[in-house]
Formats: structure tokens, C-alpha cells, sequence
């Protein structure tokens, strides 16, 4: 691979890196409430991104792509380089200090969803994407998308209306 | 409240979380892993990237292929799925995954295996058994799963644990005669070890 294709390459990774991070990692904390293994979970997606990038970035929604990686990947390099162990449990360990109480509350009623429905949140929501690309993401049609949204948004709904009072 | 305001209030709760992690770091890491599948004929992560196009591509480090095509090196290579995937594992063990996909060059599966630490023989469309005794250190050397949610025949191994002079035989086969495989068998022998070898068709019922 030639010098300018390399460094167009890198450019391209690094400004899709700096574009969506934030939001990724957000999307992964919807399912993962330790905030530093999210982290770990979003930036060892990010690196198998980079490691595979000529065909993630052909993705029609590379975001996604790391999300689901994220999601999907159970053994953290960046925790073993860290000499750290794995944790087990991590569901209720070091929540994230930039989430208030309340919001913390919510985030906990989008973990109890059901998977489907809470990656249709993240992709539609979160993500921004819209509702035909998270159904290609998905491999669902965009009926059942829309079926999810309105059942996790039903609720979300009740549960938010029932913390608020 | 509507469903746009629990989106929204939703979408607010995570405002303020950043991810600021130096995209040098994400890259580096991302670059080894790049090199190491690219040394190993590995396919992992998200996605499934084939073992012959990891040795085909040409390599920025300038390092040469851990096995070469055996033919058309100099124009474009045909690329085929591998039918399996190869990983070294944080403990030096070593994930060999089938894919179930057609097993076309089992030579470059064995030289794979190799570079793992791995002295082993690879054989395709025959069931190979040991006419003698497997090595009784065998279960320190080798397991096996399939495991849920794609249940692909997965063999655990541990080259540290291999004696000396010793090989593992796979045997990659299917009963019902078609070309990808649908059995897979291992024997930890010694080198010289006869082995008995059945072709597929003969053990078509």
C-alpha cells in the first residue's frame, strides 16, 4: 500500500474516531454499567476497527459496527495490559461519575429491556442512524424496528413517569 | 410525557460522558492486531476475515508471509473462505476454530498450525485413527467445544504441553460425502505413529 493511500487511510479512521467516540461509548454504557470496562469495551472496538478499517469503513454504519464489537467482545486487552482482572459481575461496579442520579436511574431501565429493544434505542436513538439502516444492522426489518422502538418506548415511558412521581 | 420526551430525556442522560482515550493508543493497538492475525493467518473480531487473504495482502511491515499461496504469487490470488480461524490466546494456548466452510488447502492450515508451535498433520476427506494407542497426554494437550451461539467445532490447544516428537492429526471429513466437512477428529501420536485412514466415501451408510 502506497504512502498517501496509508496516510488518507489513517486520516479517514481518525476523524471517524474523534466524530463518534463519544457517542459509542454511550451507546455501550446503555448495556454495560461500569463505566472504565466500557471504556475498555469501546476502545477495543475502535482498534479492531482500525485493524480491519478497509472493510468497516465500506459498513453502512460503522458506529454500529463498533458498538456491536464492543458489546460482543468479553476479554479486554487494555484490562489484561493493565494487569487487571476481567471483572465478573461488572453490571454494578464504578458507575460512570458524569451520570446524576437520576439519569443513572434511567439508564437502569433501558439495561432491564430486553436486548433487542435496547439495541434498537441505541442504533435509532443514541446513534442516530436511521430506521432502514438499523434494520440492515440488525437483520430485522424496518417493521419489527419500529415494533421495538414503540414497545421499549412504552416502557421507558411508565418506568420514567413512575420514578418522576 | 410523550415518547419524544423519554427519548430525549434518554438521550440526555448520557450527555455528558466523553470518551478521551488518544486515538495513537486505539491505532497502535489496532496496528498489532493487524500484524499479529496478518503473522498468524488469523480471523477474528467483528469480522470474519478469511486466513488466505491474510496471507495474501501485502504486508506494510515488510515482513514475509508466514505461509505463502502455493501458486499465483506474482498476480492477483483467489480468495476462498479458509474454513477456519486461527488464535493465540492470552495463556499461550491456541483457539483453532472450523468454520465448516471447505477446507481446500490443508497445507496451509498445518504450516499455520506451525508457527503456532503447533507439529501437526492435516488431513480432508478421510477419518484417520491411531492403529496403536493415543498418547496419554492428550487431554493436557488438546479439548474440544461447540459452543453456543454459532456451535462451531472448536479445539482448544496447548503446544507447551506437546512431548517431543509427537504431532496431532486432524482428520476433517464429512460421512455424507459432501466437500465441506461436518466431522472433525484430533489424535495426539507420535511422528511415526501408522495411522488407519478411511476415505468419506467409505464411511457413507
Amino acid at each position: 500500500m502506497r504512502k498517501g493511500s496509508v496516510e488518507r487511510e489513517q486520516r479517514d479512521f481518525a476523524d471517524f474516531y474523534q466524530r463518534c467516540r463519544d457517542d459509542c461509548l454511550r451507546a455501550v454504557l446503555a448495556g454495560v454499567a461500569d463505566r472504565a470496562l466500557a471504556e475498555d469495551l469501546v476502545a477495543e472496538a475502535f482498534a479492531r476497527a482500525w485493524a480491519s478499517w478497509s472493510k468497516v469503513s465500506r459498513h453502512p454504519a460503522p458506529a454500529a459496527w463498533v458498538v456491536r464489537t464492543a458489546v460482543n467482545t468479553r476479554v479486554s486487552w487494555w484490562r489484561r495490559h493493565r494487569r487487571e482482572v476481567a471483572l465478573a459481575g461488572h453490571d454494578q461496579a464504578q458507575p460512570a461519575e458524569e451520570i446524576s442520579e437520576v439519569d443513572a436511574t434511567l439508564l437502569a431501565a433501558l439495561r432491564r429491556l430486553p436486548a433487542r429493544q435496547r439495541e434498537v434505542i441505541v442504533l435509532r436513538i443514541w446513534l442516530d442512524l436511521d430506521t432502514e439502516t438499523v434494520a440492515n444492522v440488525l437483520g430485522i426489518s424496518a417493521r419489527t424496528v419500529a415494533v421495538h422502538l414503540f414497545r421499549a418506548t412504552a416502557t421507558l415511558r411508565a418506568q420514567f413517569v413512575s420514578v418522576a412521581s | 410525557m410523550n415518547d419524544d420526551e423519554v427519548l430525549g430525556a434518554m438521550k440526555l442522560a448520557v450527555s455528558e460522558v466523553r470518551m478521551d482515550r488518544p486515538v495513537e493508543d486505539i491505532m497502535r493497538r489496532g496496528s498489532a492486531r493487524r500484524r499479529n492475525r496478518t503473522a498468524f493467518g488469523v480471523a477474528g473480531g467483528g469480522l470474519a476475515v478469511v486466513a488466505a487473504l491474510a496471507i495474501a495482502l501485502p504486508m506494510a511491515s515488510g515482513q514475509q508471509p508466514a505461509t505463502a499461496p502455493a501458486a499465483g504469487a506474482a498476480g492477483p490470488v483467489a480468495m476462498v473462505p479458509a474454513g477456519w480461524t486461527l488464535d493465540k490466546l492470552a495463556d499461550n494456548k491456541v483457539k483453532l476454530i472450523m468454520t465448516g466452510e471447505q477446507v481446500t488447502t490443508p497445507d496451509v492450515l498445518q504450516n499455520a498450525l506451525a508457527d503456532a508451535g503447533i507439529h501437526a498433520a492435516v488431513k480432508v476427506g478421510v477419518h484417520c485413527t491411531p492403529k496403536a494407542a493415543e498418547l496419554p497426554q492428550a487431554d493436557k494437550v488438546y479439548r474440544t467445544e461447540v459452543l453456543p451461539p454459532d456451535y462451531k467445532f472448536t479445539f482448544i490447544i496447548t503446544p507447551k504441553g506437546m512431548p517431543e516428537n509427537s504431532r496431532l492429526y486432524f482428520s476433517l471429513f464429512n460421512p455424507r460425502g459432501g466437500p465441506k466437512p461436518a466431522k472433525f477428529d484430533v489424535f495426539l501420536v507420535s511422528n511415526d505413529a501408522p495411522m488407519n485412514c478411511v476415505p468419506q466415501s467409505s464411511l457413507q451408510k
